[in-house]
């Protein structure tokens, strides 16, 4: 390798996520430097990527969740590329954000979306969403964390997918977007009524649940 | 500290919202759901496809998988009989039952288009 191209890669491997983040957004003047940048950004998180959409699409009710996995990874790596210069360190860490820009691309290849939805409206959503940050967020304990996973576990596949889906999804007003709802409705072959009802059983029954199976409480 | 037994809907159903998320069942959205995630996330090793980024320069973009939609329709046919059914899962042995009932009644129609 040159030794002046060694150097600056050398270089680049030293900058900061948002250094990298900077270079990749002069893609159009400068590729070349763009696309080693990310090659760095890679590198340096493509097994936590990979990790986050089995862990994910190990819990899609679908028998070929490896592929999902596959093609999630695929066009989540392709959407950070694109959208590097919507990471904010002031608001999340890269990871989180990571997270959610995956979750629009899952919620993408789920709903049989083919055209890319228009980059500024993915951009507003990301910036939402990363607003989001809960005041409201506590201390999660492990034995919190085995109960609520055992409690879980309890449910059958239809109730897991209807809880899930809306946990993932659903806005503000508790309801889900259009095509997720059609996606409910198409799978299960049911009222949007219903699914609210599986939603609110499933509820109960985790709840129940917790509450035989442990002395759970919670830090506020 | 607070008890879920004192937890309203509303409150239980967040608790519920932000456990999941840390747990991994939803994707992680706030740095505290993801630092409990990153603590359980295991191991998976990456495809040896997905070793350099090229893909990524390439714009490959994947489609919705069509064998997806395709089961989608199947689990909503299944799902149709367990909604005439007031919402409790078939039994495994009516299913059975079911399937060795329509087998019968193919077998039969074929006999009869051979007579």
């Amino acid at each position: 390798m040159d030794i002046e191209l060694h150097k600056k890669v050398e270089v680049l491997t030293n900058y900061s996520d948002e250094e990298l983040f900077l270079l990749m957004s002069y893609r159009d003047e400068n590729e070349m430097e763009a696309q080693k940048a990310y090659t760095i950004f890679y590198h340096r998180y493509k097994d936590f990527l990979w990790k986050l959409c089995c862990f994910i699409c190990s819990n899609c009710k679908t028998p070929e969740n490896e592929e999902l996995a596959k093609d999630l990874f695929q066009n989540t790596t392709i959407a950070i590329y694109t959208y590097g210069h919507t990471f904010d360190p002031k608001k999340s860490k890269v990871t989180t954000w990571m997270s959610l820009i995956a979750k629009r691309e899952l919620y993408q290849l789920l709903c049989g979306i083919k055209e890319y939805r228009i980059d500024e409206q993915l951009e507003v959503l990301l910036e939402n969403e990363v607003d989001e940050k809960s005041e409201n967020d506590f201390e999660f304990q492990s034995h919190e964390q085995k109960a609520l996973q055992t409690a879980i576990e309890s449910l059958t596949e239809r109730e897991q997918e209807v809880l899930l889906t809306y946990i993932m999804y659903e806005d503000g007003k508790k309801q889900l977007p259009p095509e997720m709802r059609q996606h409910l409705l198409d799978k299960y072959g049911t009222t949007q009524q219903n699914i609210q009802q599986i939603k609110s059983r499933s509820l109960k029954k985790l709840k129940d649940h917790i509450v035989n199976h442990s002395k759970l409480s919670i830090i506020k | 500290m607070k008890k879920v037994t004192d937890m309203h809907d509303a409150e239980f159903e967040h608790y519920v919202n932000k456990g999941l998320k840390s747990l991994g069942y939803a994707f992680p959205e706030t740095d505290e759901q993801m630092s409990v995630f990153e603590k359980r996330i295991g191991t998976h090793s990456l495809p040896e496809e997905f070793q350099s980024p090229d893909f990524v320069f390439n714009n490959e973009r994947k489609a919705p998988i069509i064998s997806f939609q395709k089961q989608i329709n199947e689990t909503a046919e299944k799902n149709w009989a367990i909604a005439a059914r007031d919402g409790k899962d078939i039994p495994d042995d009516i299913l059975a039952k079911m399937k060795t009932d329509r087998e019968n009644a193919r077998k039969k129609r074929n006999g009869n288009k051979q007579e």
